[in-house]
């Protein structure tokens, strides 16, 4: 009856193992909501930060969020439907899908610094991207 | 006509990928040369970060925050993979469907929380406990780690379970009817049916970890200095990039795109190592 | 993820703010002056409708961008010497005092209980003493019970101006301490976080902790810090009081573009460390170099009780007017 006692075993530890990381995650959920909520008043979100607020920074965040996804979406999808519809089973599909996983895991901040270099480092001297009219 | 165009442009998003790789590498050597130049493979080992008084010069060593970031990964990836393992075999096959439901929508809400949150829920909450039972300042390279390890599980335990979930009920229940225990049908159905998606969450977080700016500025201390305790603070190449970026000029701007390099190509190199080791053998 | 968003935000901000309010003035620079020139600048607006966006980045940004000329002023707590400024083309002149306080968190010990003798703080600073309960460091603090546990020292991550002034300080009482906007420090244990508050939040977090920050920071966050000893021997609470006192001993002249440190003044009741911010205009920006020292000149008028509330010190009469003749001389009033 080895196998059962294994069996057992496991399956008590894959829950302690659960139990472990679920209460860490709800400890954090429950210190954001219970600090979070005692913070938040109306005029957290009608106010800029100057004032108490946190408006200028949501609109910031959305305005970067929204303009993130007009350029990514587009491009994301026409890839997939590439992948999908034209290069489908060719080598070269194959390895742009390969190529786009590890891409996936490029640490954030050396994508950051590469945009750094293009554009903020590259217009410095030139001075000429900032005063594209909007 | 339009197909035509449609066709192109869909060609050109795929293939913008590999011209971003090619491209950040490119952009990357390019503005290391300096510091290439000047410290070349002596950069791995130099423990030193000064800059002149003028701010000039200096002498710049990657060794610390190399080191720094390798550790807390490693930390990290200890504790997370067997926790997320076990929270997404107790999803799939342990709990009831009502907690599996309940307990999914916390990991998923967790698993979407911004990164700098959890850096001050470690600061401020965490911290503390591991200076208390453990030692040292609070913040060091250990807490940095676990919660570096608390931040990916949400994200690896989520792709994990829905890979387990994607193994045929078929298959699951002809090896029950045939005596099999819980555990027998983990490892001999799901495990192999799955170990794909199960990998690749791993390799993402594996990703998300070494890359891991804001939550690690918070806990690693950010200091220049090599770790001779498990809790001492150090720092990690996107720290000292995130903290010194905006104020380098030159030699060290120089430096800091040479460690960048490094983090991408040591990043590219695990994640394509492990992604072909693990997975270009399985047929397509 | 965050710092992709920084960026991004940066970038978004800069090519909006350029192309939206191409009349508003842009500055950015020295973190340790932020919290008054944001009200400085909010009155301003409030008086006369002009806008002005100051950006608190930290000062070696504020001189890479002015250098760059990507802004029409920057603010730097580390003035340049005059050959640097005529290299870059560049003005400068200081805008407000203000000060850095030692903060701390040891059980058991309030706002201003503590004591420092120069030779104590040296020692925090450099490593030779580690514990709480040496010797150095008791003999000043008889009425406290220091514990025996080590000293965590909270220092910045990055460059910054708050870190040259202290470190100027730290210079004058050992002078075998090096200036720098960044040192590689000697202490046994050392905590570094980013910016003002990521010191304080330190200093918060890590029990038996000591920190420099600026003191807009303590008195935000209600945080102890130390009475220190000054040049004549005497311990000096952190008060606007005795910042003036310290204050009044700058000797800035518009000869060498008021390049002048503060740091440990005389007087019996000056505050040791104390600092002047500058500003910093581009030589061939005219018409908008008036219309900063406009707004400075205004700030010097109407702003002195902003400074005082925010807990800095306005620059007396006397430097306000040899300011102002600078600018005549320079055609930039």
């Amino acid at each position: 009856m080895n196998r059962l006692i294994l069996n057992k075993v496991i399956l008590v530890l894959s829950t302690l193992s659960a139990i472990i990381g679920i209460s860490f995650l709800f400890w954090i959920l429950a210190t954001l909501s219970y600090k979070g909520i005692t913070s938040i008043t109306w005029s957290t979100f009608t106010n800029d930060l100057v004032n108490g607020g946190i408006r200028n920074l949501l609109v910031g965040q959305f305005t970067m969020a929204i303009l993130a996804s007009v350029i990514a979406v587009p491009i994301g999808m026409m890839a997939g439907i590439y992948l999908r519809e034209y290069g489908h089973g060719s080598k070269l599909a194959s390895v742009i899908r390969n190529l786009s996983d590890v891409m996936m895991s490029a640490p954030s901040i050396v994508i950051g610094v590469f945009v750094y270099a293009i554009l903020v480092a590259g217009t410095m001297a030139t001075q000429g991207l900032w005063h594209w009219p909007l | 006509m339009g197909g035509k165009l449609f066709r192109n442009f869909s060609f050109f998003s795929a293939t913008l990928s590999f011209f971003l790789l090619i491209g950040i590498f490119a952009i990357l050597f390019t503005y290391a040369q300096e510091a290439l130049a000047e410290f070349g493979f002596d950069f791995l080992l130099s423990e030193t970060w000064e800059a002149d008084e003028d701010d000039e010069g200096g002498i710049f060593g990657g060794y610390i925050p190399i080191i720094g970031t390798l550790l807390s990964t490693l930390i990290a990836m200890t504790i997370a993979v067997p926790l997320a393992m076990g929270i997404a075999i107790f999803l799939t096959e342990v709990a009831s469907v009502n907690i599996a439901k309940s307990v999914s929508v916390a990991i998923e809400l967790l698993a979407a929380i911004p990164s700098i949150i959890y850096g001050m829920w470690g600061l401020f909450y965490f911290a503390p406990i591991v200076q208390s039972t453990v030692g040292g300042n609070g913040v060091g390279l250990l807490t940095a780690g676990i919660v570096l390890a608390i931040m990916i599980i949400p994200f690896m335990a989520a792709i994990t379970r829905d890979a387990m979930n994607t193994t045929p009920h078929v298959l699951k229940e002809s090896a029950y009817t045939m005596g099999a225990t819980k555990f027998e049908v983990i490892k001999d159905v799901i495990l192999p049916y799955s170990k794909g998606g199960i990998i690749g969450s791993i390799i993402l977080a594996l990703g998300r970890a070494l890359g891991e700016t804001m939550a690690v500025a918070f806990l690693i201390g950010s200091v220049m200095s090599t770790v001779k305790h498990v809790t001492d603070p150090t720092t990690s190449i996107p720290v000292l990039l995130a903290n010194n970026f905006a104020e380098a000029e030159d030699l060290e701007m120089s430096s800091m795109y040479y460690l960048a390099l490094i983090l991408f190509v040591v990043s590219f190199a695990i994640i394509s190592t492990a992604k072909f080791y693990f997975l270009g053998r399985k047929p397509k | 993820m965050t710092f992709k968003q920084l960026l991004t935000t940066a970038v978004i901000t800069s090519v909006t703010l350029t192309a939206l309010n191409a009349d508003e003035l842009k500055g950015r620079g020295a973190s340790f002056p932020g919290p008054l020139y944001k009200a400085w600048t909010s009155e301003y607006y409030a008086a006369t409708g002009k806008k002005i966006n100051y950006t608190p980045t930290g000062s070696g940004d504020g001189v890479k961008s002015i250098k760059k000329r990507m802004v029409d002023f920057a603010g730097s707590d580390k003035p340049l010497k005059s050959k640097k400024l005529k290299k870059a083309k560049l003005y400068m002149f200081p805008s407000v005092v203000g000060s850095i306080v030692l903060s701390y968190n040891i059980d058991g010990v309030k706002d201003g209980e503590l004591k420092l003798s120069r030779a104590a703080i040296d020692a925090i600073f450099t490593g030779k003493v580690t514990h709480w309960d040496d010797a150095i460091i008791s003999k000043e603090n008889a009425g406290l019970k220091l514990p025996h546990e080590p000293i965590t020292t909270c220092v910045r991550a990055d460059k910054s101006g708050t870190t040259f002034n202290f470190t100027y300080f730290l210079n004058k009482i050992n002078p075998n301490f090096k200036i720098s906007k960044k040192p590689t420090w000697k202490a046994a244990k050392v905590v570094a976080g980013k910016s003002n508050s990521g010191v304080s939040a330190n200093i918060q977090q890590i029990k038996n902790s000591i920190g420099y920050i600026e003191y807009s920071f303590k008195i935000k966050l209600g945080l102890p810090a130390a009475q220190i000893e000054n040049k004549e021997g005497k311990f000096i609470n952190p008060t606007v009081q005795s910042f003036q006192d310290g204050a009044k001993y700058a000797t800035w002249t518009a000869d060498n573009d008021f390049y002048a440190v503060i740091s440990d003044p005389e007087g019996a009741t000056s505050y040791p460390i104390v600092a002047a911010t500058f500003i910093l205009l581009p030589e061939e920006k005219n018409k908008e170099n008036k219309e900063v020292t406009a707004f400075i000149n205004w700030a010097f008028t109407s702003g002195d009780k902003a400074a005082s509330e925010l807990g800095y010190v306005p620059l007396p009469t006397s430097t306000k007017n040899e300011i102002r003749k600078y600018w005549e001389a320079k055609k930039i009033n």
